[in-house]
C-alpha cells in the first residue's frame, strides 16, 4: 500500500483541517504533479503536457484516489477523494488547489442522475409491497 | 480537455492489472464449473441429501439478495435509502456474490445503463467497442467475454461512493469477502452436523455449486434479457422482461421495466410479476432497516408504455 493511500484511509480530516492554511502557488504545485506524472507514466518531465488528461498517462482509478492522500500530504489540508476526477489535467488541478475554493470542506457527493439512471418523478411513491 | 488530447493514443494503458483480472476472471469461471461437476458426479453416486439442499439455498438466497438488493438496488441506483451498518452490510453481502468489487461493479452497471445496447456498454450483445455482434458472438460476450475485456480498475462512475472509507475499505478487502463466501457454508454446515463430510458438502453445495448457479444466473441477465422476452415499455435498446431468468435471479430479468425506471425499488411492476428482492426490500423496511423507497408514479408508467 502507497503512503498516499494510508493517508486517505488513516488520515484524521479533523486535525489537519484545524491548523491554519497557506495555499501553495500553482507554479508549485504544477511541479510536483508534474514529477509525480513524469514517475507513473515513466516519461521524462519535460514530456508532461499539462493539458493532457491523466487517464491518457495510463493512470488507472486507484493511482487516482491515491494522488488525492499524497496531494494532501503534500498541501497539508484536506482534498477530496475525487478531486483528480473533477480536475483531470494538471493545468486544471493546480489551478483549482491553488485557489482558495479549494480550501472549502466539499459537500455531501451526489450521484450525477443521469449515471444512477434516476428518473425524476414528481408524483413518485413508495411501492405498497 | 481539448479535442487534440483526446484524438492522441494514451502512453500507457493498465496492462498489468488486466492480466491479473483475467487470471481471477478465469478462476471465477473454472473453479465453481469443476465444483459443479462433482457435485453431479456425486449425486448420480451418492444422492442428495438435505445438508446439500440447504447449503445451496441459504447461500443463494444471502449472494444473491446481496448483489441484486446491494450492488444493484442501493449503490448503482439509489432506489431507496439505509444507515451506516446496513450500508456497509449491503457491500459486504454483495462482494460475496463474486460479482467484482464495489467500485467497478457500480461503475460497469452504471455504464450499461449510460450507454444500454450502444457503444460504450460494457455487456451488450448487441455491440461492444466497434464490433456488430451476430447473434452467438455477441450472447457469448454479453454472457461471459466481458468479463476478459472490461477493466475494472475504473471506477470512473463511482465517484459518490470513494468518500466513504467503511465502503472502500469493503472494496479494497474484496477477494477476502468472495473467501468467506466458500468459507462460511464450510463452516455452518460442519458445525450443525457435526463432521467433517458436512463441511466438505457445504463447501461443494453453498460455495462452489452456489457460485456456478449466480454467476451463470446474473449474467443472463446481460445477455438472455437483452434478446429474449416481453418489452412492455419502448426504451430505445433491446431490455425485455424474461420471467424465468427473473425468478433465478429476484428479479433482475425484468430489464425492460428496469431499463425503464432504473431507479424503481420493485422491479416487478405487476403483482404477479416475480421480485424477491423487490419483496425483500419492502420487508427490510417494514422493520425499519431501510426506507424511502422509489417508485414511479402510475401516470409515468402509463405514460411510457408502447401505444399498444
Amino acid at each position: 500500500m502507497s503512503v498516499g493511500l494510508l493517508t486517505k484511509l488513516l488520515g484524521k480530516k479533523e486535525e489537519i483541517s484545524h491548523q491554519p492554511i497557506e495555499l501553495r502557488t500553482e507554479a508549485s504545485i504544477q511541479q510536483w504533479l508534474v514529477t509525480r506524472i513524469a514517475g507513473i507514466a515513466q516519461i521524462g518531465p519535460e514530456e508532461v503536457d499539462m493539458d493532457r488528461p491523466f487517464a491518457e498517462f495510463g493512470m488507472d482509478s486507484m493511482q487516482l484516489f491515491e494522488l488525492s492522500g499524497d496531494l494532501q500530504k503534500f498541501l497539508g489540508h484536506d482534498v477530496s477523494e475525487i478531486v483528480a476526477w473533477d480536475y483531470p489535467t494538471i493545468a486544471k488541478l493546480s489551478s483549482y488547489l491553488s485557489s482558495p475554493e479549494s480550501l472549502v470542506p466539499a459537500g455531501e457527493t451526489v450521484v450525477p442522475e443521469e449515471l444512477a439512471g434516476m428518473t425524476l418523478d414528481p408524483q413518485a411513491t413508495e411501492p405498497q409491497r | 480537455m481539448s479535442t487534440v488530447s483526446t484524438m492522441r493514443k494514451p502512453i500507457a494503458t493498465a496492462r498489468d492489472g488486466m492480466r491479473l483480472q483475467r487470471l481471477v476472471a478465469f478462476l471465477v469461471m473454472a473453479m465453481p464449473i469443476t465444483g459443479t461437476g462433482v457435485a453431479i458426479y456425486l449425486i448420480v453416486r451418492n444422492g442428495i441429501g438435505v445438508v446439500e439442499i440447504a447449503s445451496f439455498l441459504f447461500m443463494y438466497l444471502v449472494t444473491m439478495g446481496g448483489m441484486t438488493i446491494g450492488l444493484h438496488r442501493y449503490f448503482a441506483h439509489r432506489s431507496f435509502e439505509t444507515g451506516p451498518r446496513m450500508r456497509v452490510a449491503l457491500a459486504i453481502l454483495g462482494s460475496m456474490s463474486t460479482q467484482g468489487p464495489l467500485l467497478s461493479w457500480v461503475t460497469i452497471h452504471r455504464k450499461h445503463h449510460a450507454f444500454s445496447d450502444r457503444p460504450g456498454d460494457p455487456h451488450s450483445p448487441h455491440v461492444h467497442e466497434n464490433k456488430v455482434f451476430g447473434m452467438l458472438n455477441g450472447l457469448w460476450h454479453a454472457h461471459i467475454g466481458w468479463m476478459f475485456t472490461e477493466n475494472s480498475a475504473d471506477w470512473s462512475f463511482s465517484r459518490d461512493l470513494m468518500g466513504d472509507r467503511k465502503l472502500f475499505w469493503v472494496h479494497r478487502t474484496y477477494l477476502y469477502w468472495v473467501a468467506l463466501s466458500f468459507l462460511l457454508p464450510a463452516v455452518l454446515a460442519g458445525g450443525l452436523t457435526r463432521s467433517w463430510s458436512g463441511a466438505a458438502l457445504g463447501f461443494l453445495w453453498g460455495g462452489l455449486v452456489r457460485c456456478f448457479v449466480v454467476n451463470q444466473a446474473s449474467w443472463c441477465v446481460g445477455s438472455i434479457c437483452h434478446y429474449f422476452g416481453t418489452r412492455r415499455f419502448d426504451t430505445h435498446d433491446h431490455s425485455a422482461n424474461n420471467y424465468t431468468v427473473a425468478v433465478f435471479t429476484f428479479g433482475e430479468g425484468l430489464q425492460n421495466n428496469h431499463h425503464a425506471f432504473p431507479s424503481a425499488a420493485r422491479h416487478g411492476l405487476r403483482w404477479w410479476e416475480p421480485d424477491l428482492s423487490g419483496t425483500l426490500i419492502w420487508l427490510l423496511s417494514a422493520v425499519g432497516l431501510v426506507w424511502n423507497r422509489y417508485h414511479p408514479s402510475d401516470e409515468s408508467i402509463e405514460k411510457l408504455r408502447k401505444a399498444a
